[in-house]
């Protein structure tokens, strides 16, 4: 008999794994999941499968330089944009006395994880960039390449959104974080418009 | 002059794996071997990132191959080492070996 995969988790891989020949990612997990694989699986796998995609998709996004960010503007903004859903979250601790922590553990947990990875891609790519234009950075570590600021921010969203309309008692919360997150996001852009990040001219790199 | 070419651990599982499946290797596939042979789990999004790879550096092809109605339409894409992989895996097998050779017993975590 067919059995309905999580639609939640097939929107996701329609989202991050639409890609040429990547439509086979989602026809292994369903005949897996036709084969007997519990929901639990189905989930597992394919928020890992998003986590390793969205990590790849930033490694492989070239910045210009004026949009690249230090490492501590990512850890900021990441650190900023977790503090929204841990206001909801525990908000909603305050008035259902409901135990969430280990969603909000979750979320924060898969973000810091992401950016962490981002940090060690962009120590090592700092040899293969290319650099060999003047007014490019040449060897500075605070202008490692560190992308994902906002893709991590993003993940948290749509993971703690997922598992909030898996809990039919918190639904209300998945609309909050699913409209917090653009938000923020739309708003860091603003802010980065009107303090541009500093020209790499001035950060005085030449030998 | 082109860095030369490497294989993480994971990459040579992989890699190893679709020699050991031939013509069926796929996703699937490749990871159910991967467990079987070394008794532990392995996330198919690893596996997918590994293959993705390998694929970039020309270690392995891919073509898509029949749908069925159980993966809800999707083809299948099926996996095969070229013969600069199956060169790398070969090399990779001689520098282990010979990184092997006159160890010692390990035992008790002390050499």
């Amino acid at each position: 008999m067919k059995r309905n995969a999580p639609r939640f988790v097939l929107w996701l891989l329609k989202v991050f794994c639409s890609g040429p020949g990547e439509e086979s990612i989602t026809g292994d997990m369903l005949e897996q999941y036709q084969q007997g694989r519990g929901r639990l699986w189905f989930w597992f796998q394919g928020v890992g499968i998003v986590l390793f995609r969205l990590q790849r998709k930033a490694v492989q996004r070239v910045l210009h330089p004026k949009t690249r960010y230090t490492a501590k503007q990512n850890l900021a903004v990441l650190l900023l944009l977790a503090a929204v859903p841990l206001i909801f979250v525990a908000g909603s601790y305050a008035l259902q006395g409901t135990s969430v922590l280990p969603l909000l553990a979750l979320g924060l947990l898969s973000g810091i994880v992401v950016e962490a990875l981002n940090l060690m891609d962009g120590t090592d790519r700092i040899d293969s960039a290319d650099f060999t234009s003047p007014e490019r950075a040449r060897i500075d570590s605070s202008q490692i390449r560190v992308n994902g600021g906002p893709g991590s921010a993003a993940l948290i969203t749509v993971l703690l959104g997922g598992v909030l309309i898996a809990l039919p008692e918190l639904r209300f919360l998945a609309a909050a974080a699913a409209i917090a997150g653009p938000i923020l996001a739309i708003a860091m852009r603003l802010w980065r418009k009107v303090h541009p990040p500093r020209p790499l001219q001035s950060l005085h790199l030449e030998k | 002059m082109g860095a030369a070419l490497s294989l993480s651990n994971f990459e040579l599982m992989v890699m190893l794996a679709i020699i050991r499946i031939g013509d069926e290797a796929y996703g699937v596939s490749i990871t159910n071997e991967i467990e079987s042979r070394t008794g532990g789990a392995v996330l198919l999004g690893s596996v997918y990132d590994a293959l993705t790879r390998l694929e970039e550096k020309g270690l392995i092809t891919s073509s898509l191959g029949e749908t069925t109605a159980e993966r809800g339409g999707r083809a299948k894409r099926h996996f095969r080492a070229t013969a600069g992989g199956l060169r790398l895996v070969r090399d990779t097998q001689r520098s282990l070996i010979k990184l092997w050779k006159g160890l010692p017993q390990l035992s008790g975590g002390e050499v």
